[in-house]
């Protein structure tokens, strides 16, 4: 497992909240299986670790941003599973406006 | 058939806590010095399911047990971050930006007390804030040199987990100890001022400003003591202040 250490690194986490969002988008879901959604999703090149996603649920849900409920397993441990709520949805259309005008300043202001 | 589908599901369960227990164990150590209750529980479930869920994709994959707990657990050390209460805070910028404020009161009560040096006790309050701000000072700019030379500056950016929740109550309890200082300081001016007056039932006269001036250091100039609790009141504002992402994520 591969992850780019740095500056790349540290931006993408400090955008950890709207990712986790966008992996609830698709459906309900818990810890691990986030993590290995976005692990996915971005080619293998940003793993996000638990600590950061355990804080980031922690927080998404202090904001109710998303909810919890426990799965009921045949097999191990109850999962905590977790859905978006419609404020995380606005939450969520609200960060990617913004990350699409950063985008676009950066672009504009950084190249050639 | 309820029954029997009940007995398989216990017996799966059963046998898959066995199977994770090397995993049931590091998060019970994960959580050693934490007393029970039912939001660190719920985190202890939710670590753990993860936790199985990792090691079975790991295991699926080929690889072996062990390795695969290790790779599993490597992730996830520290556990304080995760508790309410705790903050991982820049601890160094801390304790300069809150010896920076110190200093600056300490400077400001130095200037405020100038009037009061021609009273003995102004004199002597006066000389101690001025040792103070001078030797304050002196070690800030010291300590400072060290923190940004000192293995290339490293230091300013060491984190430690603080604890916010205790820093609040120890605001209240700092503020409410000063207030009881303030008023025994208070009262025993007032008996020493006031006693004859009312011993002898005397009407309180002041003769001059002189007079004036004894009285108001006398009862003024412990309340410089209040730098103390101010800078205890700062604290929580500077652990948000500080707060700082879990340094070093591999």
């Amino acid at each position: 497992m591969g992850t780019e250490q740095g500056i790349s690194s540290d931006i993408i986490r400090g955008h950890i909240d709207p990712i986790i969002l966008r992996v609830l988008l698709n459906g309900d879901n818990y810890g691990y299986e986030i993590i290995k959604t976005i692990a996915k999703r971005s080619g293998g090149r940003y793993v996000l670790k638990e600590p950061t996603l355990y804080t980031s649920l922690k927080r998404l849900e202090r904001l109710r941003w998303i909810e919890s409920f426990w799965g009921d397993e045949s097999q191990g441990g109850r999962r905590k599973y977790y859905r978006i709520t419609p404020l995380g949805k606005a939450a969520y259309d609200a960060a990617l406006k913004e990350w699409r005008t950063a985008r676009e300043i950066l672009d504009l202001l950084l190249d050639e | 058939m309820s029954e029997w589908r009940k007995g398989k599901a216990g017996r799966h369960r059963s046998q898959a806590a066995e199977r994770h227990e090397p995993l049931r164990r590091y998060v019970d150590d994960l959580f050693r010095n934490y007393k029970p209750n039912r939001q660190i529980q719920e985190l202890k479930e939710e670590i753990l399911s993860n936790l199985e869920a990792k090691v079975d994709d790991l295991t699926a994959s080929g690889i072996p047990y062990p390795e695969a707990v290790r790779q599993a657990t490597a992730d996830i050390q520290r556990v304080d971050v995760l508790i309410d209460g705790r903050r991982t805070v820049a601890i160094n910028r801390l304790w300069m930006e809150l010896a920076r404020y110190g200093l600056l009161l300490t400077l400001t009560a130095w200037i405020l007390t100038i009037p009061f040096t021609v009273l003995r006790l102004g004199l002597q309050t006066n000389l101690l804030l001025m040792g103070l701000s001078v030797a304050g000072s002196i070690l800030y700019f010291a300590v400072y040199a060290i923190l940004t030379r000192w293995q290339g500056g490293r230091l300013m950016a060491a984190v430690k987990t603080v604890r916010y929740d205790a820093a609040l109550k120890r605001r209240t309890m700092v503020w409410g100890l000063w207030g009881c200082f303030i008023a025994a300081v208070t009262f025993t001016n007032a008996a020493v001022t006031f006693g004859s007056n009312i011993w002898f039932a005397r009407p309180f006269r002041l003769d001059g400003p002189y007079q004036l001036a004894v009285l108001a250091a006398r009862f003024g100039l412990p309340l410089v003591s209040i730098i103390v609790p101010l800078l205890f009141h700062r604290i929580p504002f500077l652990i948000l202040k500080h707060e700082a992402e879990e340094a070093h994520e591999a």
